[in-house]
């Protein structure tokens, strides 16, 4: 699909306690930035509308987590709507609505989508990784409509001044489609009834799972600092890791929580490695991270040319400074 | 000729690879450091088929042969040459009583052993030398249906943790006054049947070694296995086929450990702004590696089958025996070598792997009686 | 309980350090790289075995691979499945997620109509490791018009008076199940009843390690290969011109990456950390 033909761009939100999530807001700062025009409009797809989704707050909380509930709501929305692109965060209910959407709709769905591109001709390039992201690759959906696409959170930077202004759904004018009498028996009687809920327990989770990850390196210098790598680990229910030089060190961990090419491949969504030098071997077992921050006193250190984020500063005093606010 | 695995086998390869990898590879320096051997993973690999591979299903075992055997003795060896030691032992008395015992007494030992909840071990060497088998002193004298035993067993595998034991014994002398010798089964806790010395060895760490001592240990009439005075063509039977068999996998373990660790040190380490792998140098190790590797691994298999079409395939396992723990060790120095300064470190399995194929080049015969097998052979045959 | 698990072949996630980009032709290099069932399937057959064992019945697994695979689908009968179904043909190939759970429905209609009785439960791999766009099971869901849940990390099967010897053969309708799905903050525990398709994360339970006598025994069970002169697909609706997404060019990633300074004071750059942090939702 080329850029000129997408008139309409609908951006799914999945709400969080109420409002709009954070991801929502990224989605539709991207949407705009990519497809602004003359013409062109964005429309914030959110449930919970009155008088058309079920009435308490509690069915109304029910129905936002449920799959089936969710993507009966965005095939009545895509039908009334005619979007020409839809996005939806790659969040876990994301990942199973947008599958079955494409099913639905007889569309394409590209998945986990590290950025979306316009291509030299014009074409919208959905940017996908495989091979635990050995590789990147360019999807395209030609033919589909809407094209699907999921993101993953916090790949685009966006906030809610900068998604700026969009149309919302109106119920009046999905009550009116075809299916929609349907779909309210559906949200009372899911096939799959939500009947209880658990929250994480934010313990320290094995390095290569933890969606957080705190790295000592050689620069870290003592054991004290590697403890107080671990207790941020703990306390955020992340994981602590280490490079080669820490353990021969005698600092405390041992070699399960080595991370490297001959240790530990991690892929969190945030890494923070402190005094880190930059072996390549050690970078190559962190490439996959969301977000890399590292905290280096020397300037040079090779490490900063891997990372999103740099502090030249003493590791010790930065994780004082973050124990402090944690 | 084919030289490939069944579908079959290179199914029965993996499992075997993927328990050593999710149980051995993680423990190994840990056991040699120790020097621990770790006998709660019998049951496991009992589960798995490893031990009663060779053994007919009546039996509790699995029904395939000793290539299937060897193969699961190579995947543990790449982790740990000290817990295959260990394991082959164990096979190396099933074999004795597999092929020699009556049907009461394999219907009585081997499905516990298949299933790794009984250890098994064989005790033929003295302190007087272990290939002069005519040269040993323990003796068993049989009186009123009970066979009365005395003497002392040492370098013996499995020595303090094995339940059966099958020992040879000599039993009384032929018509023409030559020493005439049993093999005796003897279960642990027995009276009189104790272990004696542990020894600490170089490598094949986390395998217990050590001597057995008997004084005046009584077993029943019926514990003689196969005929009495058979002890020695059994003793050299199992020896020559199985524990040579067994010796040359562990070295092929040990070579794919050399190749695979040197591999991935040459393309990591990064030296004048390149990984050494892109130096001739450090390439002519690695093919000599491979090369050893390759070699050992053919003989290894190729004598196996010729066991398992059921010919004698001893001068077989010999050469391999030889070529393989020869290989073995210059392969494991060349591996250090090619790591620099980080071969001696032992954070690295370079040096264990150079320790280990040391002790596997004297037991179950030296280089030296290796060659003098292969030479009777070639002098009758050429 | 009649069990279906879908099944993946996969390069060996293990070894995915060693892929390469051919620098001229842009595609990707793998050889070498050994086949390997996808790891998150072998959960979905270990949950397949447990329940069988508990509940009776059998378990039937579906894969669409290359014929070369074919010791893959034999390691699942191995670990213990009791029957196979091998898709292959060349007018498979170049499928997307569509088009292959298309393909995937088409089977398992046919399987069930050529042995008598639908299945009870279709368990899978949430995500596997080359692709990981964890959309197959929602997407075979759909065209087989059945529920499904995706991303659970536990589940419960019961008949619905509780009592599991009855629950052998009630077929439709007669068992229900307790599904928990993992979400970003924690689990939503799902209830409804069978038939249903159920996607499975790898912290669901521990494969079993493959014996010697499950190799010797997967000699003796059935494995079908079926090309598309069985399934009758319309070559339009599978394979490249099936697909509604279309690949493009291939690259990879480079490591390098353009870093922001956060300053040198230790409490401005903690701060900073946090909000980082706050907005990855860590």
């Amino acid at each position: 699909m080329k850029k000129l033909q997408i008139k309409t761009v609908m951006v799914f939100d999945q709400m969080e306690a109420g409002s709009e999530h954070p991801a929502f807001f990224q989605l539709m700062t991207k949407a705009k930035e990519l497809f602004a025009g003359e013409d062109v409009r964005f429309i914030r797809a959110g449930m919970a509308l009155p008088g058309y989704t079920a009435g308490t707050e509690d069915d109304i909380s029910r129905e936002l987590e449920n799959p089936e509930i969710v993507t009966a709501f965005l095939e009545r929305a895509v039908a009334a709507y005619e979007p020409d692109i839809l996005l939806l965060a790659a969040t876990t209910l994301g990942e199973e609505v947008a599958p079955a959407l494409g099913v639905r709709l007889g569309t394409g769905v590209a998945a986990h989508c590290l950025d979306i591109r316009e291509t030299e001709e014009g074409r919208i390039a959905y940017i996908i990784t495989a091979f635990g992201g050995r590789s990147v690759g360019e999807i395209f959906i030609p033919g589909g409509k809407p094209a699907i696409a999921t993101i993953n959170p916090g790949v685009f930077d966006g906030d809610r001044e900068r998604a700026g202004s969009f149309e919302e759904l109106d119920p009046a004018v999905l009550s009116q489609q075809p299916g929609a009498e349907e779909d309210r028996s559906q949200f009372a009687e899911p096939h799959f009834k939500l009947t209880g809920r658990e929250q994480a327990e934010r313990s320290a989770d094995a390095i290569e799972k933890a969606a957080l990850v705190f790295c000592g390196g050689f620069g870290i210098g003592s054991e004290e600092n590697w403890q107080k790598i671990k207790t941020l680990a703990e306390r955020t229910g992340g994981g602590a890791g280490c490079t080669r030089p820490v353990i021969d060190m005698g600092w405390g961990p041992d070699e399960y929580a080595m991370i490297g090419t001959s240790g530990k491949t991690v892929r969190p969504k945030v890494y923070i490695g402190f005094g880190i030098s930059g072996a390549s071997h050690h970078l190559c077992g962190i490439k996959d991270a969301g977000i890399i921050i590292n905290i280096n006193n020397d300037r040079q250190a090779e490490v900063f040319a891997a990372s999103d984020h740099m502090g030249v500063s003493d590791a010790g005093a930065v994780l004082d400074s973050l124990l402090g606010k944690l | 000729m084919d030289f490939k695995f069944t579908e079959e086998q290179e199914l029965l390869r993996s499992a075997f690879a993927e328990f050593a990898k999710e149980k051995i590879a993680p423990n190994a320096a840990k056991w040699d450091e120790e020097d621990y051997c770790p006998v709660e993973l019998m049951p496991e690999m009992g589960e798995i088929g490893i031990l009663g591979v060779f053994v007919p299903e009546e039996y509790g075992g699995v029904g395939l042969g000793h290539t299937e055997r060897v193969m699961a003795l190579e995947e543990i060896a790449r982790y740990s040459a000290g817990l295959a030691m260990m394991v082959f032992t164990h096979q190396l008395g099933m074999a004795a009583i597999l092929d020699f015992g009556t049907e009461e007494q394999k219907n009585k030992y081997l499905p516990e052993m298949c299933a790794g909840t009984k250890i098994c071990g064989l005790a033929v060497t003295e302190p007087g030398g272990g290939s002069d088998v005519a040269g040993q002193k323990t003796g068993a004298e049989l009186a009123d249906g009970q066979w009365t035993i005395n003497g002392r067993k040492c370098f013996i595998t499995n020595s303090h943790i094995a339940d059966t034991t099958v020992v040879t014994c000599r039993t009384g002398e032929d018509e023409k006054g030559r020493a005439q010798f049993s093999a005796i089964i003897i279960e642990a806790g027995t009276e009189g049947f104790t272990p004696g010395r542990h020894e600490n060895k170089l490598g094949l760490k986390g395998s217990v070694t050590g001597e057995l001592i008997m004084n005046n240990v009584k077993v029943p009439e019926g514990n003689v296995v196969g005929k009495v005075g058979q002890g020695t063509p059994i003793a050299m039977k199992e020896i020559g086929e199985v524990g040579r068999a067994s010796m040359t996998a562990i070295c092929v373990g040990i070579l794919r450990g050399c190749l695979e660790d040197a591999v991935k040190f040459a393309n990591e380490r990064v030296v004048y702004g390149k990984p050494i792998a892109k130096l001739q140098a450090i390439q002519f190790h690695v093919a000599e590696i491979r090369i050893d590797y390759e070699a050992a691994r053919l003989m290894l298999y190729r004598a196996a089958s010729v066991k398992d079409a059921g010919e004698p395939a001893a001068t077989e396992f010999s050469m391999a025996k030889h070529f393989g723990t020869e290989a073995a060790a210059r392969s494991a120095k060349r591996t250090i070598e090619l790591m620099g300064g980080y071969g001696v470190v032992n954070e690295y399995a370079a040096g264990r792997y150079l320790r280990d194929a040391m002790a596997c080049i004297s037991s179950g015969g030296t280089s030296e009686i290796q060659r003098i097998i292969v030479a009777g052979d070639t002098l009758k045959r050429f | 309980m009649r069990i279906l698990v879908c099944v993946k072949p996969v390069p060996d996630p293990e070894q995915y350090g060693k892929i390469q980009i051919d620098p001229e032709t842009k595609r990707l290099m793998r050889d070498g790289i050994p086949m390997a069932i996808n790891p998150a399937d072998k959960n979905a057959l270990e949950e397949a075995i447990r329940i069988r064992d508990a509940f009776g019945g059998s378990i039937t697994v579906l894969s669409m691979t290359l014929p070369s695979a074919r010791d893959k689908i034999m390691e699942s009968l191995a670990m213990g499945a009791d029957e196979a179904y091998l898709l292959s043909d060349a007018a498979f190939g170049g499928s997307d997620t569509y088009a292959t759970s298309c393909i995937l429905a088409e089977a398992v209609k046919k399987i069930a109509e050529e042995t008598g009785g639908s299945f009870d439960l279709i368990l899978a791999g949430s995500s596997s490791a080359d692709g990981a766009t964890s959309h197959v099971p929602a997407q075979l869901a759909e065209w087989l018009k059945l529920p499904h849940l995706c991303n659970v990390n536990r589940i419960e099967v019961a008949d619905k008076a509780n009592s599991i010897g009855a629950a052998e053969g009630a077929g439709e309708g007669g068992c229900v199940v307790r599904a928990w799905k993992k979400t970003e903050d924690g689990r939503l525990l799902f209830e409804g009843s069978l038939p249903a398709v159920i996607s499975v994360t790898r912290d669901l339970n521990k494969p079993r390690l493959v014996s010697a006598m499950g190799i010797i025994k997967a000699r003796k069970k059935p494995l079908t290969l079926w090309s598309n002169e069985e399934l009758k697909l319309d070559p339009v609706k599978i394979g490249l011109e099936g697909s509604p997404t279309k690949s493009g060019k291939t690259f990879e990633p480079d490591l390098a990456r353009q870093a922001e300074d956060l300053g040198s004071d230790p409490e401005e750059i903690a701060d900073k950390i946090l909000s980082i942090m706050k907005k990855a939702g860590v």
